[in-house]
């Protein structure tokens, strides 16, 4: 009996119905878009800016004291440190290394070109490495065993991807290519263009090079000569070696646990504190775990990029949370108007009910389960436009939407769309079924 | 017939009290949603890019090739004078010397404490910022190689002058300022006897002037300095706020459509009861031009009450937004409130003259009959 009544009124009236869905449908539209917006701009936006600048740094243990103005830096020979270059491809191996973007090693030192110091820059352009291959493990105090994201076979490096602001003139170098870039303040010091030919010295060895490009960027590179990493290690007498390495990683940010490990050592930490620190992805933890596999080095935060990054990403993610909230409140309102009115034209049927005699508890039932079947409906509807829309406004808004990780859509988003829905259709139709219950037939009849 | 037009809306509208407060409500809040969200479309790019002020400085002063290898600081002075505080959001500058300190070659940097902190919102100090002219930061690097820590005195020797300091604290920021020690700008100039010179000035533009227009302004004004552009600041925040903009735009549009949509389900809901009262007009032999016209003055009349509640409803979400975030207003944007107003008329309009032109598709008899 109750179906029936509720399949008739549901059906009879098909453009109320239609027009309860549309209401609860464009809701929940809004709800759901905002809420996986709102989930996943942060992730975005911070995948973005990382071709905008390294934000974790490796140096030697001991580091040398750097004396150095405008670009030209003086190491005294003893004081030197290095990296081994055969570690870089260990970099891909860490427990996140998922998260590693790019990175690109470093040697650099002063070198005399046309009788004038300039320093001399090696580093890798763009450089395929293959990834060791297998499924890596990692085991922990209390015996626990997680396993690494899985990678794909190769991997690129270097300051191309590092680097995106870099504007070239000219072309960049390719592997192991003969010549330099030069940084276009040297370069006009230097009156050299694009195909001319400049000549290095380095501790009396000589060089001949030609210029492939010019670089601009409005910092330090201005000042400097770059060349292929295997190009200076061979100038320098130094195969193999490395100053320092930029790595361009995707982190979370910092919350007490990461700020407790830092302050104290992740080592001090609990031995169950110290597995979820590892393996989350903090600066400070991927950081750890590059120190691990690049011997004898120390790994240090960019803390221009890291800081502007998390400042941004912060005040950005609040700003859309804020704004999901008006919009849940908004678009509960407006179905709870929906709802107030298409009950309120329905007076005279609940009169007519009651007049027949039927129990106040039954006809509020019979309404009460068709506005929430409406909710859930609209709600399902909306759940999937508002999640199409959602990923549609991101892929419109992001480069990176769609590419390299997937996104995460937040389970959450659906009970949570559903339960708002349906809650809302069954508020909204609560006020207005109680009010008509307790009338008096007779005069809900006679339209008073 | 003036009188009963009148007679008919007015009565249409108070006797109904209920369901036009329900109306006016369903168009306050689409149009409160849709002006909020023009509001922070057009303040939050401007809010964001003040954000952005975290990234640190955009334009670097260089001593122009040919002109020495110092600036003037009294030509820095005078920049404000010309138009630049418009322009110059902060500004700090640097005087960079190689010294010895306890016999080894260290960077000296003198700089204003003040305007770097706002330059460089990055660095950390682990001690106290300098306040005394005596006072100076260590990167954390020279410090570690010259073991010193804060409230440690040492000598700083150019040439033939010396001066001594107390270490304050102790600088990271992950860059070559840790193999550096900092100093008050005066302090640095008496010690290398530079009075007035500077080697370099770290400028950070207001974003919303535009880049290009800064760096140009500071060559014409400043012809001594060459000025470069520090592209990794400026493209991360061009990339960054292109993309909030076109998310801020697709999302106001969404909005405005579901928010459109919604009202108009309840106003259709609204006039869908009011199917009888259309068609007994018509029999007792209203045209339907005329029954259309006291359905648009009151439709009209609901939406204006609606859009206006609404936008001021809109201008406080955006405004409460903006003070949450930011910690400041929202300045309103001009088109908001006649976006917001045609939204809830529109709407009102539109929804209530569909109901009265399917009501006149059909023969009255049939209406009334309930069929």
């Amino acid at each position: 009996m109750l179906g029936r009544l509720l399949w008739k009124s549901l059906w009879r009236q098909k453009s109320r119905t239609l027009l309860t869905l549309l209401s609860v449908g464009s809701a929940a539209t809004l709800i759901s878009a905002f809420l996986s917006i709102a989930f996943t701009i942060t992730e975005q936006m911070a995948r973005e800016l990382r071709s905008f600048g390294a934000n974790m740094l490796l140096v030697p243990k001991a580091e040398p004291l750097e004396v150095e103005i405008g670009g030209l830096k003086y190491v005294a020979p003893e004081a030197a440190a290095y990296l081994e270059e055969a570690d870089l491809a260990k970099i891909k191996t860490i427990f996140w290394r998922h998260n590693i973007v790019s990175f690109a090693p470093f040697l650099s030192r002063v070198v005399q070109v046309q009788g004038k110091p300039a320093p001399l820059v090696g580093t890798w352009f763009e450089r395929e490495i293959s990834i060791p291959e297998g499924r890596r493990f990692f085991t922990f105090a209390r015996g626990s065993k997680r396993e690494a994201a899985p990678e794909q076979g190769t991997f690129r490096a270097g300051v191309k991807n590092l680097a995106s602001w870099w504007q070239v003139e000219g072309s960049w170098l390719r592997e192991g290519e003969d010549g330099v870039l030069l940084g276009s303040a040297i370069a006009r010091r230097l009156k050299a263009g694009v195909g001319s030919l400049i000549r290095l010295s380095y501790e009396g060895r000589p060089a001949l090079v030609p210029v492939k490009g010019i670089v601009r960027t409005g910092g330090v590179e201005e000042e400097q000569i770059l060349a292929d990493l295997k190009f200076t290690q061979e100038l320098f007498g130094m195969p193999g070696k490395l100053d320092k390495v930029q790595v361009s990683a995707l982190v979370t940010p910092d919350n007490g646990l990461a700020i407790r490990a830092n302050r104290i050592g992740p080592t001090r930490l609990p031995p169950e504190e110290y597995e979820t620190w590892y393996c989350t992805p903090y600066l400070g933890s991927i950081l750890y775990q590059l120190e691990e596999v690049i011997s004898n080095s120390k790994g240090k935060a960019i803390r221009q990029v890291s800081e502007a990054e998390g400042a941004f990403l912060a005040q950005m993610r609040f700003t859309f949370v804020l704004m999901t909230a008006v919009a849940l409140l908004v678009a509960c309102m407006a179905v709870l108007a929906t709802m107030v009115a298409a009950i309120f034209e329905r007076r005279q049927e609940i009169g007519l009910m009651k007049a027949l005699g039927a129990e106040r508890i039954q006809v509020a039932l019979l309404f009460l389960l068709e506005s929430a079947v409406g909710g859930l409906l609209g709600g399902l509807l909306g759940y999937g436009a508002g999640l199409t829309l959602g990923r549609f406004l991101l892929a419109r808004s992001f480069s990176t939407a769609g590419a390299g990780l997937t996104l995460s859509i937040p389970w959450l988003i659906l009970p949570s769309t559903l339960f708002l829905s349906v809650g809302v259709a069954l508020l909204g139709a609560l006020f207005p079924v109680r009010e008509a219950t307790r009338l008096d037939p007779v005069r809900t009849l006679r339209g008073v | 017939m003036r009188s009963l037009f009148w007679r008919i809306f007015w009565a249409s509208v108070s006797q109904r009290k209920g369901r036009v407060a329900v109306s006016v409500c369903a168009i306050a809040l689409g149009t409160s949603l849709v002006v909020a969200s023009v509001n922070l479309r057009q303040g939050i790019g401007g809010k964001l890019a003040e954000e952005l002020k975290h990234y640190g400085a955009n334009l670097l002063l260089l001593p122009a090739d040919g002109t020495g290898l110092f600036l003037k600081e009294k030509e820095l002075g005078s920049l404000a004078g010309q138009g630049g505080e418009g322009r110059l959001l902060e500004y700090a500058p640097f005087l960079h010397q190689i010294v010895k300190i306890r016999g080894k070659d260290a960077v000296l940097v003198g700089t204003r404490f003040a305007a770097v902190k706002k330059v460089s919102p990055w660095w950390q100090v682990e001690g106290d910022w300098p306040e005394e002219k005596d006072a100076v930061l260590v990167g954390s690097n020279l410090a570690s190689k010259l073991g010193l820590r804060p409230q440690a005195r040492i000598s700083v020797a150019y040439k033939a002058s010396r001066a001594s300091f107390t270490v304050a604290g102790v600088l990271s920021t992950g860059g070559a300022e840790e193999h550096q020690i900092f100093v008050d700008l005066e302090s640095s100039q008496v010690l290398t006897g530079r009075d007035g010179l500077l080697s370099a000035v770290l400028v950070r533009s207001r974003v919303e002037k535009g880049l290009d227009g800064t760096a140009a302004f500071l060559r014409r004004a400043w012809p001594g300095a060459e000025v470069r552009t520090l592209w990794q600041v400026a493209r991360a925040e061009d990339a960054l706020l292109s993309r909030v903009e076109i998310l801020l735009t697709l999302v106001s549009l969404i909005i405005l459509f579901a928010s459109g949509v919604a009202v108009f389900a309840t106003m259709s809901t609204v006039a869908l009861e009011r199917k009888i009262e259309i068609a007994l007009m018509r029999a007792l032999g209203a045209e339907e031009r005329r029954v259309a016209l006291i359905f648009a003055c009151e439709a009209f009349t609901i939406g204006l009450a609606g859009g206006l509640v609404g936008s001021v409803l809109g201008l406080l979400f955006a405004e409460g937004i903006g003070l949450t975030v930011f910690r400041s207003f929202v300045i309103p944007s001009l088109i908001s409130l006649p976006a917001g107003l045609s939204v809830g008329l529109g709407v009102a309009l539109f929804s209530s003259l569909s109901v009265v032109r399917k009501v006149g598709r059909t023969a009255p008899a049939a209406v009334l009959r309930g069929e």
